[in-house]
């Protein structure tokens, strides 16, 4: 039997959908939004800094 | 910001943390392996994750197994009990099923070193009390989830744009953090082998 990481992935989301009551899964949501929002400001930052080739 | 970067990142981070509610959720419901024999893969009986030399043993294992079976396959064809057309097919079959096993192993011993604290994993080593032979086997199959870990990072990067240069370094920066505890974990290892 072929076992691949998607199959595996997708056991844990049925899992995870079973057992994760619906505003908890809005919580975790929303936290994982702030989380991406703090990282891609930090992108925004850091590409000030970035370098610059030479012509 | 590129929306499709976003994407990546929310459905990264929303993985993590959907990850860490199920290592709970079966942790305290363990007949959920039964359910959902997969789970057997990264988690033991008792609802506990699998530590890293138990992964490692198993992908071993598994390895000889299918090894046998294209030993098998060869005698077959070699005694024409099976077709060339029949064997090619079932050792394209193999050769897919070791593929995605391979992945799904390396996946699960980085998930295991990117996860927990270098002691940890240490102590999880010794408390098997391992031979030098298995010490070695250890090191090695450690070694071989990082060399693979670097080249899917650069086959999956190869090109991007010099806007998303800070994505590719985010993710280039993860993955080295990976590597760098695995090298620590192998030299460990290593270093318990009796000269």
């Amino acid at each position: 039997m072929k076992i691949t990481i998607k199959e595996l992935n997708d056991v844990k989301n049925e899992i995870f959908n079973k057992y994760i009551a619906d505003k908890e899964k809005d919580d975790i949501a929303k936290l994982v939004n702030d989380e991406v929002k703090k990282i891609l400001g930090d992108f925004e930052e850091s590409k000030d800094k970035e370098f610059i080739i030479d012509e | 910001m590129n929306k499709d970067i976003e994407r990546d990142l929310y459905t990264e981070k929303y993985r993590e943390k959907m990850n860490d509610y199920v290592n709970n959720i079966v942790l305290n419901n363990p007949l959920l392996i039964k359910d959902y024999p997969i789970l057997e893969t990264e988690f033991n009986i008792n609802g506990t994750k699998k530590d890293i030399y138990s992964l490692a043993s198993e992908r071993d294992i598994k390895k000889m197994q299918i090894k046998s079976d294209k030993n098998e396959l060869d005698y077959k064809f070699s005694q024409n009990k099976i077709t060339k057309f029949e064997y090619e097919n079932k050792i394209d079959e193999i050769n897919d099923k070791m593929k995605c096993q391979d992945l799904l192993y390396d996946d699960l011993i980085f998930n295991i070193i990117n996860t927990n604290d270098i002691y940890i994993i240490e102590e999880s080593i010794l408390k098997y009390n391992l031979n030098n032979i298995d010490l070695t086997r250890l090191a090695e199959a450690i070694s071989s989830v990082s060399e693979n870990k670097i080249e899917e990072f650069r086959r999956n990067n190869k090109g991007f744009m010099l806007d998303k240069l800070s994505y590719w370094n985010y993710k280039y920066n993860k993955i080295s953090k990976g590597i760098s505890k695995a090298r620590e974990v192998e030299s460990f290892i290593i270093n318990l082998i009796d000269k």
